[in-house]
């Protein structure tokens, strides 16, 4: 039900987005443990699972309370922000299996474990200063931070995929297409705050997650583990 | 003034990832070999594809028989090509080095939708 907070009403356009989305995590999941790549891939599944989970449980909310209620409002954001997290230790098990190679699997271990707990207590922070006052904008802006984060922590995966020449394609497409989601979440959260009369914005999340997992499902569907890019030729002003 | 920075951030790695995912499509198809068929139906060589026959080739796929294998793709080089064009209008105009980047990559997205007509022309003819 992502992208319908907000509204007054439910739209057509959010039934269908939501229908849209439910198949492809679930798709993804059962590919993934057809194929025995569960375990490889247990982060990026576990979030998988999760989204549905919180989708199913979000319209469930939706139903018994209304969509502009405040349960709805709350349950949404924060499953959001949740999910943002959930989605940081799908980029640490891609750092994972990137650094593998070299031996520095414990750096990303203490690395994620660091950003884990750095995050868990910066939200401590903010939540304990706005116990007073857990507003509409509060969980905007937390959900804001969380996914630029995410930008952050994407843009530095990709600079080290581009560093160490990495060629995976499989790992290149989910990256890239992890990168695209969080960049336009962090802008939609951004310009609705400013412009909370665009519409465009209210649909944009719900659209890019919906991005998300059929990029996903293609790639695990299309790209086959061993498939090899050249790196150099995927810089975004690469001149072959 | 932080969040602005956020969003400038974000925007500019929106920008390089999208461009870089579309690449990563592209990647696959840039030495793809027609067959002779393929080369009949689209009138030309495959030295000779240049970005601006991207519609009609495109237009070729869409009467083509589905083997519907490639709707993903199509649909994100068709909005990578429409970002193109949209440089191609307004920043190439003033930038040289643009202009010749945007051709290079229209004519890429044109190499693919090549690349997707003659698989489905093999497809049937096979």
């Amino acid at each position: 039900m992502r992208g319908a907070a907000g509204t007054k009403i439910m739209t057509p356009f959010d039934y269908i987005v939501w229908l849209i989305s439910l198949p492809a995590p679930i798709y993804i999941v059962a590919r993934l443990a057809v194929r025995r790549e569960l375990f490889r891939y247990f982060a990026l599944a576990f979030y998988c699972l999760a989204t549905t989970a919180s989708n199913i449980g979000n319209f469930a909310v939706l139903k018994i309370y209304g969509i502009a209620s405040a349960p709805y409002i709350y349950a949404y954001f924060y499953s959001e922000s949740i999910l943002a997290v959930l989605l940081f230790l799908v980029v640490l098990s891609m750092f994972r299996q990137l650094l593998e190679d070299m031996g520095a699997t414990v750096y990303v271990r203490i690395a994620g474990i660091l950003l884990l707990a750095g995050t868990a207590w910066v939200s401590f922070t903010v939540v304990q200063g706005h116990r007073d006052h857990m507003t509409g904008r509060f969980v905007v802006e937390l959900g804001r931070d969380l996914n630029f984060v995410g930008v952050v922590l994407v843009y530095l995966l990709w600079t080290a995929i581009m560093k160490l020449r990495e060629s995976r394609a499989r790992m290149i497409q989910l990256a890239l297409a992890l990168g695209v989601y969080f960049s336009v979440y962090v802008l939609c959260y951004g310009l609705r705050q400013a412009h909370p009369e665009w519409a465009v914005l209210r649909m944009m999340p719900a659209l890019v997650s919906t991005f998300l997992f059929y990029s996903w499902a293609y790639t695990f569907t299309k790209i086959p583990e061993e498939a090899r890019l050249a790196t150099a030729r995927l810089a975004a002003l690469a001149t072959r | 003034m932080i969040p602005v920075l956020m969003l400038l951030f974000s925007a500019m790695a929106l920008v390089q990832f999208f461009l870089s995912y579309c690449r990563a499509l592209l990647a696959a198809y840039g030495n793809v070999e027609f067959s002779a068929t393929t080369r009949e139906v689209i009138g030309l060589d495959a030295n000779q594809i240049h970005g601006g026959e991207f519609d009609r080739l495109l237009g070729l796929v869409r009467i083509a028989p589905n083997a519907g294998d490639s709707k993903w793709e199509l649909g994100i080089v068709t909005a990578y090509y429409r970002f193109l064009s949209m440089i191609d209008m307004s920043v190439a105009q003033l930038v040289p080095v643009a202009q010749s980047w945007s051709e290079r990559e229209s004519t890429r997205c044109a190499y693919f939708a090549a690349a997707a007509l003659d698989r489905r022309i093999a497809a049937i003819t096979q």
